[in-house]
């Protein structure tokens, strides 16, 4: 074997390992899963803003329409490409009902009805709000926006859905047409599932590789007294854990904890082996975040979002059998035809 | 009311958004993605589908790998030059972030404070955010992340005369980063006038301290002791410059370069040994607010 086909047959390893990363089909099931999750959280998110509408959004919110705009346009030298039609809209009663629209959608998507198209529209209504409410935006806000933005890619609307009701009603009339097996997709293994997870595991990892870089850089993370400054802050606390400066073993383990699973994620998250005290990890870690430093939405979605790393096949073996082995039939169609 | 202007300018956002579009040819491709069952990807497909992810990916990781490449001469250019392609896509989708929660140290909070005058002289003083009054816990949250927001985007008053003839680039972002403060700050106070209409507003940055841990341990206070709130003073940064004319230092608050032959020395927002007195009041002298302004 000459040298030039040695090397040819090395990159054609790596282009084929690159191949099933992405492109092999895979069940749907953690998306739908996270779809719920998300739906219901973003749901939740627009409900509360709909109770303060005018705080936040209009002539009058505390970062006005106009400020909000110019957080963004350049009026003060320097100017990004992020935009919103919410800061033209000053009518307290248009912003009411473009509330109610959003509400109505994001009901929808949450539920699973006509996921292909509420999930974009999700997304895209999510996106408005974000870029209108600079400075009221936390980690929360960038997880699900992110989550909602993969999961128009996938079949997310497969199971537990309306969608997945209506599929089987219209089930003679969907297997004339294609507009209708895109509209009402089967839980059946998918390149759009798999590419929807890809990114979002790829983009969780980058979160936390940076995230506890960030922590590196801090003298406090590494002294252990981190988790003390965290529990410290009383406009975090949910509930009063000063206690734990009695026990410095303790908070400065939690700390070494925290720095050292953040860095590790990227890497330790993928061998099966390690995968499974990782996702105990990320329970504990932002179970904590939900409980004591009342970021309750965020620790939830967090903790849902490292969801994406349970195999597909053993949340279907593990909930839906019935599910599960018809899409394990259509699977091996899908072999034969290939 | 919709401005009539809206139509004008989605049409110019849109065309000048070349990547946005290609995020929906992204989309497109999705839909194809998405019938992959029914029909397997082509090869040309899977390769057109690898450039974009590729795409996407990079645009996650440098945002906050540009974040954390700053240094005292700033972002590296490598990282900095690479980023600038996908900088509008990044920012677009919002994943322009740097992810650095809590880093490199927790730190104190910072609040806003305010005293709501009636045309009878009666004084009303308020917090924000205030766990009691904004509800539920999500809408508190995003009261403190605007607090917060105040605190970062904050520049001391200026810039300084001689910054102008040292670095007029430098002069001038001073004048858009305080442009940008006192927007905001006034936003603030419009918005408290709207909620407490026909009376007088003024508003002030106050930093809630966290206590050192060894003194906790020996004297332990409640969190929300008196002697942890300090109030943040609007005042002017002092240039001082150097007889060997050292190179430009950083400043860390602003987390940018200052002009180059100049050392300057910051003359604190509030001397450090001080303390707001137990009654925590907002004092004329300490008000954070622009005299007419706030009216």
């Amino acid at each position: 074997m000459t040298l030039g086909s040695k090397v040819t047959q090395w990159l054609g390893g790596y282009f084929d390992a690159w191949d099933r990363f992405w492109f092999r089909p895979c069940l749907p099931y953690s998306v739908c899963i996270l779809r719920l999750v998300v739906g219901i959280m973003l749901l939740y998110s627009h409900l509360v803003l709909a109770a303060n509408l005018t705080v936040f959004l209009g002539e009058t919110a505390w970062i006005s329409n106009e400020a909000a705009q110019q957080l963004h346009d350049g009026s003060f030298g320097f100017s990004d490409w992020g935009w919103s039609y919410l800061w033209m809209i000053e009518s307290p009663l248009l912003l009411q009902l473009h509330q109610g629209m959003t509400i109505l959608v994001t009901a929808s998507f949450a539920i699973g009805l006509l996921t292909r198209l509420t999930g974009p529209l999700t997304w895209f209504l999510q996106l408005m709000y974000l870029h209108r409410m600079t400075g009221a935006l936390f980690g929360f806000d960038q997880i699900v926006t992110y989550i909602a933005m993969y999961l128009m890619l996938a079949p997310c609307g497969s199971w537990l859905s309306v969608d997945a009701k209506l599929r089987k009603y219209f089930a003679e009339r969907r297997s004339e047409s294609g507009l209708l097996r895109w509209l009402l997709p089967d839980a059946s293994p998918s390149v759009g599932a798999n590419i929807a997870s890809r990114l979002l595991q790829l983009h969780l990892c980058v979160i936390y590789l940076f995230g506890g870089l960030a922590k590196a850089r801090g003298e406090s993370w590494w002294d252990g007294t981190a988790m003390w400054l965290s529990i410290g802050i009383y406009e975090y606390q949910s509930f009063d854990m000063t206690w734990l400066a009695y026990y410095p073993r303790i908070f400065t383990g939690m700390t070494h904890f925290t720095l050292f699973w953040e860095v590790f994620y990227c890497a330790l998250i993928w061998p099966r082996k390690t995968r499974p005290f990782m996702l105990l990890g990320a329970v504990i870690l932002h179970g904590g975040i939900a409980m004591f430093l009342g970021m309750i939405t965020f620790g939830v979605m967090m903790i849902a979002a490292n969801g994406i790393f349970v195999s597909p096949e053993w949340i279907g073996r593990f909930l839906d059998q019935k599910a599960f082995q018809e899409a394990g039939e259509s699977e091996v169609a899908i072999s034969g035809r290939e | 009311m919709v401005k009539a202007c809206l139509g004008t300018e989605i049409v110019c956002t849109l065309c000048l958004s070349g990547l946005t579009c290609g995020y929906v040819l992204f989309l497109f491709l999705s839909a194809v993605v998405m019938m992959a069952p029914i029909k397997p990807l082509s090869r040309r497909t899977r390769l057109l589908l690898s450039g974009l992810l590729l795409g996407h990916l990079l645009a996650v990781v440098l945002p906050p790998l540009s974040f954390q490449a700053r240094g005292p001469l700033g972002t590296s250019p490598s990282i900095a030059s690479l980023f600038a392609w996908f900088e509008p896509y990044s920012q677009w989708l919002y994943i322009d972030r740097g992810y650095a929660f809590f880093a490199p140290n927790p730190g104190p909070s910072h609040l806003v404070q305010a005293a709501i005058t009636d045309s009878d002289g009666e004084r009303l003083e308020v917090m924000f955010p205030d766990r009691t009054v904004q509800w539920p816990r999500l809408s508190y949250h995003r009261h403190f992340m605007l607090t917060e927001f105040l605190e970062e985007i904050y520049q001391p008053p200026g810039p300084p005369p001689e910054l102008n003839e040292l670095d007029p680039a430098e002069a001038q972002y001073w004048l858009g980063a305080r442009a940008r403060y006192e927007r905001i700050r006034q936003s603030f106070i419009e918005h408290l006038r709207h909620m407490y209409p026909g009376r007088q507003v003024e508003v002030r940055r106050v930093e809630h301290l966290i206590p050192e841990i060894l003194e906790f341990q020996q004297r332990p206070i409640e969190l929300t002791d008196d002697s942890l709130y300090r109030p943040m003073l609007d005042l002017p940064v002092v240039l001082e410059f150097d007889a060997e004319n050292l190179p430009a230092v950083q400043d860390a608050s602003a987390n940018r370069t200052l002009g180059a032959s100049a050392e300057r020395k910051f003359q604190a927002d509030v001397p450090a040994d001080l303390t707001v007195p137990a009654s925590r009041s907002v004092q004329a002298s300490d008000s954070d607010s622009i005299s007419g302004e706030s009216r």
